[in-house]
């Protein structure tokens, strides 16, 4: 294809090449995204998984055009308590509304499926936050330390298995006790327990790489240690690493529900599925949809990552490959 | 000749992704008392898959043995239960696999491991079988007094010994040798090849010598077996073989050997690839690769020719007087 | 370990391009020094290939590893063409890079899954700045891929969609891309069936003839090192045992090891039978080994005095090196 290019006169060959690399690029990608997405495809439960967490993200972006913020946060204890699918009045914007509640509501009367709406979005955003916070620390020093070696691999590898040996959910209560009760807090305790978790495997996943020929190969071409690390040992570890990502969005979401469960995290009447589970305990026996609300939801999302986790394993192992 | 083990039609498959891995196709061998039968061929012809075969290790649902009979000492392996297969494999018929290091239980010392086998299949005292797993170490030249040692404690070609004292510990009337020295360095492979010479003669043991190289067939070989994408190819006395290599196959794998007697310029190797197993080409399976390939290669599937006691699969020999 | 005697460094012939001189290299492990390389020198004249044999662990593959500094010696030096490779600077090196490359074994793990072909092969050039825009770029690359003998609808492959053979085309390709003189060639067809071997083989020779190449052919198949060098050296222990033309050597070797080695090579043809020297017991712990001809232990000639003292490298007949006390009665 580039032999046409040849033809066309001064200003525009490299931008023809320049085309036709993208436009390879652009090939590339989709014929490797394909590949993927067969390979995933074979994994139903991975499927399934997959579109109940795009279900609940997309639940989790709109959830203003579901449930405005104010009507889940405020109280109409006239209508505390409904069973699934009752309907009552609800004086909101100095009005009025007939308001059928479609999973019932709580003890302050507030929509239990709006609360969970609105959980959804802090779920999600604890989820992908603390992952990444966790990825960016634990891979710096994780990939140092395996690449490296030495006296730094020492240090972070021992300070690893001091964070390890405390019970991770002991930790995050830990911090948050220390730190104080707010959002940006939960966020660190959450994180903090994930990094040792992402340095070992970063550090493993670097260690089983570095001494394959391929790496000497691009040190006898000449290359530096920073194109070494970025452009042949990453691409090879990044199966590892989206798979643990994706599980511990899992964790989090966990985590972040029992924090608040205990009183730790987030606090009514801000809504999030832990705090929901542990005001919903009181009345389990009147009134336990309360409960399976929240429960259920957890469960189901914290399952999803779960097997999407264990279905991209699959997917990206090149020993299954065509 | 009296003849041990007889394939007939022989074929295996493998299935992976929804593809069908045609591993041996149609393949019929005899092996005969007391020789040993080199079969020589490369990576993916079906060699190992073929030894799996006679003990009747190809595992459902990855592979099946979808055609054909394998018959040792007059038996049906393919009918055999579980009891009997369980005696026949490791008694009757012992193998040596390529890499010492993964045939070895790491966990147990090697005279333990010998004389577990001699108790199982020779129904012995315990005192008995481990002496007799000493004096197998012993005639493979291992000191009697490193049976109590881990197999992690020995050598390469020292593992490779324990292996054959294995293997030879039930006098097996069949061996199956996968590679036995292709993980070992030439000084230590004439080492093991020499003690393996000298026990199978003892024993009288016939043996299937699986290798890819042409130069240890030459050397430790009664007859020889060309394997090509899961069929024989051609057999034949290594002499017929050797002094007059029939089959284009055959002869494009000396071709593609230095020569270490003669200066050659440059060496003629075999144009193109092995066939890719899920999908082999019509006709003959070596047509592709062929410079002498014809029309009828093609298109027809070559049957078994003999020539003066000299078997090959190839068109090229049809109108020369052998007869199918 | 020794001081060896200077007659060592007569060159072989020609202009050497490559002078090796007492090359250490240690490594240090749990029970001591491993002795991977110990004192080892030899030349490369321009165009040659010389093979260099032994059997694994006898620091071949360290060696060459050495000379392109993927291992930084412990002592010794090599001189590429004036320029000492040790003590090179960041800089030197970066030129050295571009006239010394390395070919390695196994075609799976030397190239990388996650990149194309084009990209593997091309990679040498973006780092050195070879080529100036994407057009010359995609030109330098498929001319590679063609010199290589790569078809060039391979340009946006994968290596896991290829077979051996031609990832070791793809590992060729990449070490010519710099255009270099010298290429260490660490068991290029030590992974590869016979039929794609002798394919590779013949490419090597012709790469040499048509591009002036000098190869350091690093192999444990003999004949395989007896068709491409022009000169072999026999490695054994980490120490040079014996050195000299091809031809000569394997017509009639001279040292006892190198006797043996050349005794066990499997022939395929009838009746080649040979007197096969079958050595006792196996390579001793190249952890601090003793003092004294490392090859004595398992020696059929070795006397009191081999264990004593390092027998020198020496030339024994015109062009022809062994390293033991009684190589004149082999001669």
């Amino acid at each position: 294809m580039s032999n046409t290019a040849i033809n066309i006169p001064g200003g525009t060959i490299a931008q023809t090449a320049r085309e036709s690399n993208l436009r390879r690029f652009l090939r590339r990608t989709g014929r490797n995204l394909g590949q993927f997405w067969r390979q995933l495809s074979r994994n139903k439960l991975a499927v399934v998984s997959l579109g109940l967490v795009i279900v609940f993200a997309l639940v989790a972006i709109f959830a203003d055009f579901l449930y405005e913020y104010d009507f889940v946060t405020s109280n109409s204890l006239e209508n505390a308590l409904l069973k699934p699918g009752e309907s009552g009045i609800v004086y909101y914007h100095e009005e009025d509304i007939e308001h059928t509640f479609i999973l019932g509501s709580d003890n302050y009367g507030r929509d239990i499926l709006g609360r969970l709406v609105h959980g959804a979005r802090v779920s999600m955003i604890i989820g992908f936050a603390t992952v990444a916070i966790a990825l960016m620390v634990g891979g710096v020093l994780g990939a140092f330390a395996g690449y490296r070696g030495g006296l730094f691999d020492t240090i972070i590898m021992r300070a690893t298995d001091i964070l390890l040996s405390i019970p991770t959910i002991l930790l995050a209560i830990a911090i948050v006790a220390a730190l104080g009760n707010s959002f940006f807090n939960l966020l660190v305790a959450i994180s903090t327990s994930m990094i040792p978790g992402y340095i070992r495997i970063v550090r493993a996943s670097i260690i089983s790489v570095k001494d394959q020929e391929f790496v000497e190969a691009a040190r006898c071409i000449g290359a530096k240690d920073f194109r070494i690390v970025v452009r042949h040992i990453f691409p090879n570890i990044f199966s590892p690493i989206i798979v643990q990502s994706t599980l511990n969005v899992g964790s989090a979401i966990n985590w972040a529900a029992s924090l608040s469960f205990l009183g730790l995290g987030i606090l009514p009447p801000k809504p999030e599925w832990g705090n929901m589970l542990s005001e919903a305990r009181e009345f389990i026996q009147y009134a336990p949809h309360l409960l399976f609300a929240p429960g259920i939801t957890i469960l189901l999302t914290v399952l999803a990552y779960n097997l999407i986790g264990d279905g991209l394993r699959d997917a990206l192992d090149p020993k299954l490959k065509r | 000749m009296e003849t041990i083990l007889a394939l007939r039609d022989l074929e295996v498959q493998y299935y992976s992704n929804r593809k069908t891995i045609r591993a041996v196709n149609g393949l019929s061998l005899d092996m005969h008392k007391g020789k040993v039968l080199g079969l020589v061929g490369e990576t993916g012809a079906g060699k190992t898959t073929l030894a799996l075969s006679i003990l009747n290790m190809i595992r459902a649902p990855q592979g099946k043995i979808t055609a054909g009979n394998i018959r040792f000492a007059g038996n049906d392996v393919l009918t055999m239960n579980k009891h009997e297969l369980r005696n026949m494999r490791g008694k009757d018929v012992a193998m040596i696999f390529q890499d010492p290091m993964t045939a070895l239980n790491p966990v147990l010392t090697v005279g333990d491991q010998i004389a577990e086998t001699v108790l199982r299949h020779e129904g012995v005292s315990k005192e008995a079988a481990w002496k007799t797993a000493e004096t197998m170490l012993e005639t493979v030249g291992i000191p009697a007094d490193r049976a109590r040692e881990y197999p992690h404690q020995f050598s390469g070609g020292m593992k490779q010994r324990v292996v054959i004292a294995l293997a030879l510990a039930c006098n097996p009337k069949l061996l199956l040798a996968d590679e036995p020295t292709t993980a070992l360095d030439v000084t230590i492979q004439a080492q093991v090849l020499d003690l393996m010479r000298k026990l199978i003669k003892e024993q009288g043991t016939s043996v299937l010598f699986i290798t890819h190289s042409l130069g240890l067939v030459a050397e430790n070989c009664d007859e020889v077996a060309t394997m090509y994408a899961g069929e024989i190819v051609e057999f034949g006395s290594v002499k017929q073989l050797f002094g007059n290599p029939l089959h284009p196959y055959t002869k494009g794998l000396f071709g593609s050997l230095p020569d270490l007697s003669a200066v050659s310029e440059r060496l003629k190797p075999i144009p193109g690839l092995m066939p890719d197993p899920t999908n082999l080409p019509s006709g003959c399976f070596f047509s592709p690769r062929c410079p002498f390939a014809t029309e009828i290669c093609h298109n027809t599937h070559p049957v078994d020719i003999d020539v003066e006691g000299h078997m090959v699969k190839c068109h090229l020999y049809t109108k020369k007087g052998g007869k199918a | 370990m020794s001081a060896r005697s200077p007659i060592t460094d007569t060159p072989m012939t020609d202009t050497p391009i490559l002078r090796v001189k007492n090359l250490k290299k240690y490594f240090h492990v749990a029970k001591g020094n491993l002795h991977a390389v110990d004192d080892v020198s030899f030349d490369i004249s321009k165009g040659k290939t010389l093979g260099m044999v032994g059997e694994s662990g006898c620091g071949k593959s360290t060696t060459g590893r050495l000379l392109v500094r993927l291992h930084e010696s412990t002592s010794g030096s090599i001189i590429y063409d004036g320029t000492e490779v040790t003590s090179a600077t960041v800089r030197d090196m970066g030129m050295l890079r571009t006239c010394m490359q390395m070919i390695f074994q196994d075609p799976y793990s030397s190239i990388n899954p996650r990149h194309t072909v084009a990209s593997i092969i091309g990679e040498p050039l973006k780092i050195h700045k070879k080529v100036h825009n994407n057009l010359e770029y995609e030109e330098r690359v498929r001319q590679l891929m063609t010199t290589v003998g790569l078809a060039e609808r391979l340009y946006d492959a994968y290596p896991h969609e290829l077979d051996g053979g031609r990832r070791q085309r793809i590992g060729i390709a990449r070490a010519l891309a710099l255009d270099p003189e010298f290429i260490v060639c660490d068991e290029p067809v030590s992974a590869l069936d016979v039929s794609i071997q002798a394919q590779i083989l013949n490419l090597l020779m012709n790469l040499q003839e048509k591009l002036g190449l000098t190869y350091l052919f690093i192999t444990h198949d003999l004949s395989v090192v007896k068709h491409i060098s022009d000169d072999i050296v026999i490695m054994y222990m980490g120490q040079i045992v014996e050195r000299g033309p091809t031809e000569e050597l394997f017509k009639k070797p001279i040292h006892p090891y190198g006797q043996a080695l050349l005794s066990a090579i499997p022939i395929p043809k009838l009746n080649s039978k040979r007197d096969r020297i079958i050595l006792k017991s196996e390579v001793s712990s190249p952890i601090n080994p003793k003092p004294g001809c490392r090859f004595a232990p398992r020696c059929a000639y070795a006397q009191p005095e081999c264990s004593t003292a390092d027998p020198a490298l020496r030339e024994v007949s015109p062009g022809r090196f062994a390293a033991c006390r009684l190589a004149e009665q082999f001669v």
